[in-house]
Parts: C-alpha cells; structure tokens; sequence
C-alpha cells in the first residue's frame, strides 16, 4: 500500500512542479483561479444581491435531466470500456505484487482526485447559488457530497456494465437497446405533453418533476439528494444519501471479486481512456475522436499548392460527416427548430435568443477543428507554400463549416419564424463571423501558449474575447437598435466587430506557420 | 548541399543544441550519433524548419526558411504523422499536389512494392500498424524526389526487409546527388551505408568521422563509445 500511497504523493508534486515549469499556462491558471475565487468573496460578502426566483419544480428538473445525462453518458461510454486507471498503473500496479482490493482503492482515489478541481470550482460558486437561488445553509456540503457520490457511482456502474458484458460480447447490443429504449421512454411523456401544448420547457418541468420519479432507483435519489440544498436535511435525503453508498460499495465488492479478471476488464477501458486523453491534449473532443469512423470515399486531389490542403481538410470533412454538416450541426438545428415551434416567444427576440445560446454552443462545444490537427503533423509547415496561404487553406473549411451551419439554422427558423430575410441575412453573418473569431483566436492562443494547455485555456481566452464582444459589438448592435429600430442593422453590426477582430487575429496568428514551435 | 553554422537551440534552461556547426555535401549520406538526449532530434527539426533556433541553417544556399528551401528539403519524423481518415494513397496524392509534382505515379508504385505497401493503399493511416506508418511517412518524404532529406530515427518499428529496402534507398538517394543526413542512437542500422559521422553529446559534435578514416564498422562503435563516455 506504501507504493501506492508514494505514487499519489509524488504524481501530486510532480504536478504542480510541471505547472511551474511553464509560467504562462501557470499565470493563466492563476487569472482563472483570481476570477473565481473574487467572484466567490465578492458574493459572499454581498448576499443581499439579485435573487432568481425558481420554483423547486425547475430546481428539481434541472438535477434530473443532469442526473439522467451523466447516467447516460457513463452507461454509453462503458459499452467500449471504462476505468479510472492509466496505463502505467495497469501495465506496472496489476503485474505487481499487490492486493487488487489496494489497487481498486487507488483508482478510486485517483479518480475523486480527478473530480477534485470539479469539486472546488462548486465550492467556489457556492457562495453566488446560495444568494442567486435562495439555498439553506449548509446546502454546500449537500451538492458537494451528492455530486462527488454521483460522480464515483457512475464510474463505477460503467466498470461493472463493461465486466457483464465482457463475458459475452453480444450483450452489448442487448444493453445499448436497452438503454436508448428506455431513454426513449423517459422522454416520451415530454414528446406528447410539447404535442398538446406546443410548450417545450413547461412539458420538461412538468415531466422530469413529477415527485413519484424519486422512486426511480439512482436516478430519482439523487435527485432527491440534490434537492436537499433546497429543501434541507430530511429522513428521505439521509435514505437516499445511504443507498447510494451501499450501491457503491456493492459496485467495489463486485469489482474486488473479480480480481485477477479484473486485469481484464480494465485494461481495455484504458486503452481508450489514453487515447481519448491524447486527443483532448490535442485539443480534440476526446469522445468524437476514439469512436470516430470513417465512409469510404472515393476522390481525386485537382487542387495544387496551399489548395491540396483545403482540399485534403474537404476530403476528410467528407468522410467522418455529410460533407460539411457535422453531428453537432445536426443537434444544433434540431434544437433550433424544436424551440422555433414550441417557444411561444416574440419571433424577434427567439432569433436573437437562438444567436446567443449558438453563441454559447459554439464557445463550449467547438473544440478542435481539422486545421488544429494539421498543426501537430509536420507537413504544413514544410510545403512549400506562402505561410499566409496555408494559414487560409487549413482554416477556410473549418470557417465554410460554420456558415453553412448558420445557414441551415437561421435560414431553416426564419422561414418557420416568417421572419424577414434581413434578418436572417444578418443572424447568418453574426453566426458566421463569430465562428471565424474563434476559430482565428485558437491560432491566437496556440501562438501564445503553445500546444493549448487543455481546453480550459482555449474557453477561457474565448469567454475573455466573448466579453470584449459583447462590450464592443453588442453595445453597438444595442446603440444602432435604438437610432434605427432595425435588427437586421443591429446584427450586421456585429458582423462587423467580427470581421475586424478575425483580421487582427489573422495577422497575428499568421506567424505560426512562419516560425513554428513543432515540439 | 545542407550547412548549418553555430546553430543553439534553447528549450528554457535546456540548452538542447550548442553552437552546432557542420556540412551535409551534395551526394553525401552523414549520420548524426549520439545517445538518448543528445540533441539529435532537435537539430532535424531546427534544420526542418519546426523550430525556432538562433544561428544559420542553409539549403543549396536558400535559408531554410525560404520556400526555395522548403521545395528540395524533406523530413521524415521519428514517429510516424500521419492523417487518421486518409488512405496510403491518398496520402501520396495530397503531398504530391502540395509540393505540385507531376508524373509521381509510377514512382509511387515502386516506392509501395518496395515497402510492401502495394495491397495496403486503401487502408486508412489510423488503421496501419506502427511500422505501416513508418513506410508511408517514408514514401512521403521520399516521393518529392529532395535534393536534401533528413531521416530522424528511421528505422525504429521497421521490419528487416523494410530496413534493408530503406538502407539501399539511402545509397540511391546518394548516388542521384541528394544530401542525405541520418539521426540514430542505433549504429548497427547505419553500418554500410554512411559517409560521415558525426557523434553528439550533450548538445555539441564531439567528435567526426569519416568513412576513409576508419579500418570498420568496429572501429566507429569503439570511437563512440569513448567519447560519449558510455563505454563500460
């Protein structure tokens, strides 16, 4: 166990020794950390600030769809392998000779290390829900503690899911049935309440509230546990609270039991967990690119120069998509749609609404494109093309992509909407012009801190950037509303700021390919 | 013809290249030797142009920098890159139009019957094992034809056939006048093929070889091992 325990301590030190070794990533970290932290006193000095007044139904709903997504996500993810090991544990831990119960342990521990910053990030935030939301005291320890019991129970159901089905792989598709059927059952009563009432959000509320879900094991107690920050310590909280602890201690015996298979189990899990690890160090949505495959298609580079590239990007577009629309474009403009016939809202104001939230979308969900992936391979910087050139051949389609996705979806809700073709002319390039900032300013911050630390730095440069975009170009937009009553001008305004940040970030991003840094 | 003069590579505190100063001649293959951590890899990429270093780093005259340069240089990394969803065919297409050559094909086709690659050209690269990869990240450096190539650690993953292949394409590369410059830390894979050797410690040549200058092979591991002072 004293291996185990100088493996912790030392894998602690070296980390934080590795943060300070790079001072920028560091001082980034610090900002963020500055941030948050200020943010936290701030609103723990002044609880006395805006309140948001939300009915427990909503509260109640919120941690059930949340519950429900992280179930479901942890279930999925389990069908190819799960663990919380890396591969020198399971190359080094497993062939030593220790306990597997010591092992099990450490995983465990290295995985509520893992959720640790998670963890802090809430307990700094905690002081601004408590005022914003009205949550008793104490409430704190209540999500903390449901949250991190939510955490380790999904992890380790995902474990014990990928042993069952281990033993015969055909339960796979059995399970994977299972599952989307019953999601899809579970949403049904929200499919068939928002086709009588047209109400998508109060279908939702109404549903994922009802208190008889509570019985539904795991799921509806820790609902119920989250509603605790609420509601305060009850009988049923500590019950709750007592059965997910016994579920997780059946998951470890049933995991400790397996022992020397146990090597089997997890050892896949971690093949994946590395590679999805790999991906995201690069910048890549770790998930998307494991499970990621290809079609088969058969096609002829015609374009020469800086233009193989752009046509290469196009050809790779063509094979993990439908051209340029990508999974996330499908979603994007399912949602748009769905809230474009059930939001009973004024047109104009779902439209610049729909902006926001893609806005949103955009900045959370665009992780790396094809352009970044071009970036660790060597042969963008030895052909012999104008570095401007390859800079606007290895982003153009990542660019097209975003207009055609605002294409689709402001052109596709305009017309439900009859809004006019202006605005939708307008929310296309507001939509469109946004992308390009962010796709330019990934080049920004990969100039200025090197390969991106992660993705926290990538969303924090964009949510700075968001700000300077809503200081600017939004302040603007608001200034020309009012002089001109013409929304279709107020976005074209953004537009605008748009394009002049994505030249700045252009010029400065160009010396990339000028003087890489390939390490 | 490659010159690099008292070219200093610095990552932070590490001082990786120090002052590093040597010739790659025209229809010359010179190995770079030296243990783990020596520098080897960095100065191929200081020469590739990945790497920003201070110093001067020439190509047939043209900095290296320069698209001059960029259009006879070729590099092929110690780990194989290559593109996850594009075919081995593929691949050789794209550099091909990139580097705007014309009548590649049939080069191309020996290039992937002497790798054994010629059944595999529709395989994805992510779906090659890591030996695969090396070959195509072989081929494409080798199909634009470079008047200088700089091998970084090219035989690791490689089968003995494979090795074998690549040490005559070496002798071929040499014989059509390219420049060719080797890394390694393995001095048996080199054995027949170099011209000069230039042994690194610690970020700085210590010690030249050529071949003239040397009884055989023996000789060269012997020399090695003294002046990097890992002999045992």
């Amino acid at each position: 166990m004293s291996a185990l325990i100088y493996i912790l301590n030392r894998s602690f030190k070296n980390i934080v020794k590795g943060l300070i070794r790079k001072p920028a990533a560091l001082i980034a970290y610090i900002i963020i950390a500055g941030l948050i932290l200020t943010s936290s006193i701030m609103a723990g000095l002044n609880q006395d600030g805006p309140r948001v007044t939300m009915s427990l139904d909503v509260a109640r709903s919120i941690f059930m769809g949340y519950t429900v997504f992280l179930f479901l996500i942890a279930l999925t993810s389990s069908l190819s392998g799960t663990s919380f090991f890396r591969m020198a544990d399971v190359n080094m831990l497993f062939t030593a000779p220790l306990k597997a119960g010591y092992i099990l342990i450490y995983g465990f521990v290295k995985q509520i290390a893992t959720n640790f910053m998670v963890m802090l990030y809430l307990a700094l935030q905690y002081p601004n829900w408590k005022r914003m939301f009205g949550l008793i005291h104490g409430a704190g320890w209540i999500l903390m503690i449901s949250y991190m019991l939510l955490l380790l129970l999904t992890s380790l159901l995902g474990m014990v899911l990928y042993a069952y089905i281990s033993r015969k792989p055909q339960r796979s598709s059995t399970v994977k049935k299972l599952i989307f059927g019953t999601v899809i059952i579970f949403v049904m009563p929200i499919v068939i309440n928002t086709y009588k009432s047209g109400d998508l959000l109060n279908s939702a509320v109404m549903w994922l509230s009802k208190d008889y879900l509570k019985f539904i094991p795991l799921i509806g107690w820790f609902r119920e546990m989250f509603m605790g920050a609420f509601t305060g310590v009850s009988a049923e909280l500590i019950l709750y609270t007592f059965l997910a602890l016994i579920t997780i201690f059946a998951a470890l015996f049933y995991l400790y039991r397996l022992d020397t298979e146990f090597y089997e189990y997890v050892v896949s899990g971690t093949e994946l967990r590395e590679n999805m690890i790999k991906a995201m160090r690069e910048g890549k949505s770790g998930t998307s690119t494991v499970h990621r495959r290809y079609r088969k298609v058969k096609a002829k580079f015609t374009l020469e120069g800086s233009l193989a590239i752009f046509q290469r990007q196009m050809l790779e577009k063509r094979k993990s998509g439908f051209w340029l629309i990508s999974v996330r474009t499908i979603f994007l403009l399912a949602g748009a749609v769905l809230a474009a016939v059930s939001i009973p809202v004024d047109s104009l104001q779902l439209i610049t609404g729909m902006l926001g939230i893609s806005a949103y979308l955009m900045l959370i969900f665009t992780l790396a494109a094809v352009w970044e992936g071009d970036l660790s391979l060597h042969y963008i910087y030895l052909i012999p093309e104008a570095p401007v050139k390859k800079m606007l051949s290895s982003t153009l389609p990542e660019v097209i992509k975003i207009f055609i996705e605002g294409t689709l979806i402001f052109g596709i809700v305009g017309v439900i909407l009859r809004i006019s073709f202006w605005v939708a002319l307008a929310a296309i390039l507001a939509y469109s012009t946004l992308g390009a900032v962010f796709v330019y300013s990934d080049l920004v911050v990969r100039r200025l801190f090197g390969k991106i630390h992660g993705n926290i730095l990538r969303i924090f440069f964009r949510i700075i950037l968001l700000i300077i975009i809503i200081s600017s170009a939004v302040t603007l937009a608001v200034l020309v509303f009012m002089s001109t009553n013409s929304q279709a001008l107020a976005l074209f305004m953004i537009s605008v700021i748009n394009t002049v940040l994505v030249i700045l970030f252009m010029f400065i991003g160009v010396g990339l390919f000028k003087s890489p840094e390939l390490t | 013809m490659l010159q690099i003069k008292e070219v200093t590579k610095r990552y932070g505190k590490v001082l990786a290249v120090d002052q590093m100063s040597f010739e790659v001649g025209e229809g010359e293959i010179t190995v770079v030797l030296g243990p783990n951590g020596a520098g080897k890899s960095t100065i191929i990429k200081c020469i590739a142009g990945l790497l920003q270093h201070s110093g001067e780093i020439t190509i047939n005259g043209y900095n290296n920098k320069d698209l001059e340069a960029k259009r006879i240089l070729s590099y092929i990394p110690e780990a194989p890159a290559l593109f996850d969803s594009l075919t081995v065919e593929e691949h050789i297409h794209f550099i091909a139009k990139a580097y705007r050559l014309k009548n590649y094909e049939e080069y191309a086709a020996q290039l992937f019957e002497r790798f054994d690659l010629s059944d595999k050209t529709d395989k994805l690269g992510k779906e090659l094992s890591r030996g695969m990869q090396q070959k195509v990240s072989i081929c494409c450096g080798v199909i634009t034809r470079p008047k200088v190539i700089l091998f970084d650690e090219p035989m690791i993953g490689l089968d003995p056939k494979a090795i074998k292949e690549l040490k005559e394409l070496f002798v071929e590369m040499r014989d059509r006048g390219c420049s060719v410059l080797i890394s390694t830390h393995i001095i048996d894979t080199i054995k027949e093929v170099w011209d000069k050797v230039l042994i690194m410690n610690k970020g700085k040549i210590v010690s030249t070889m050529l071949r003239d200058e040397v009884q055989d092979d023996n000789e060269l591991e012997e020399h090695f091992f003294a002046v990097t002072g890992t002999a045992e």
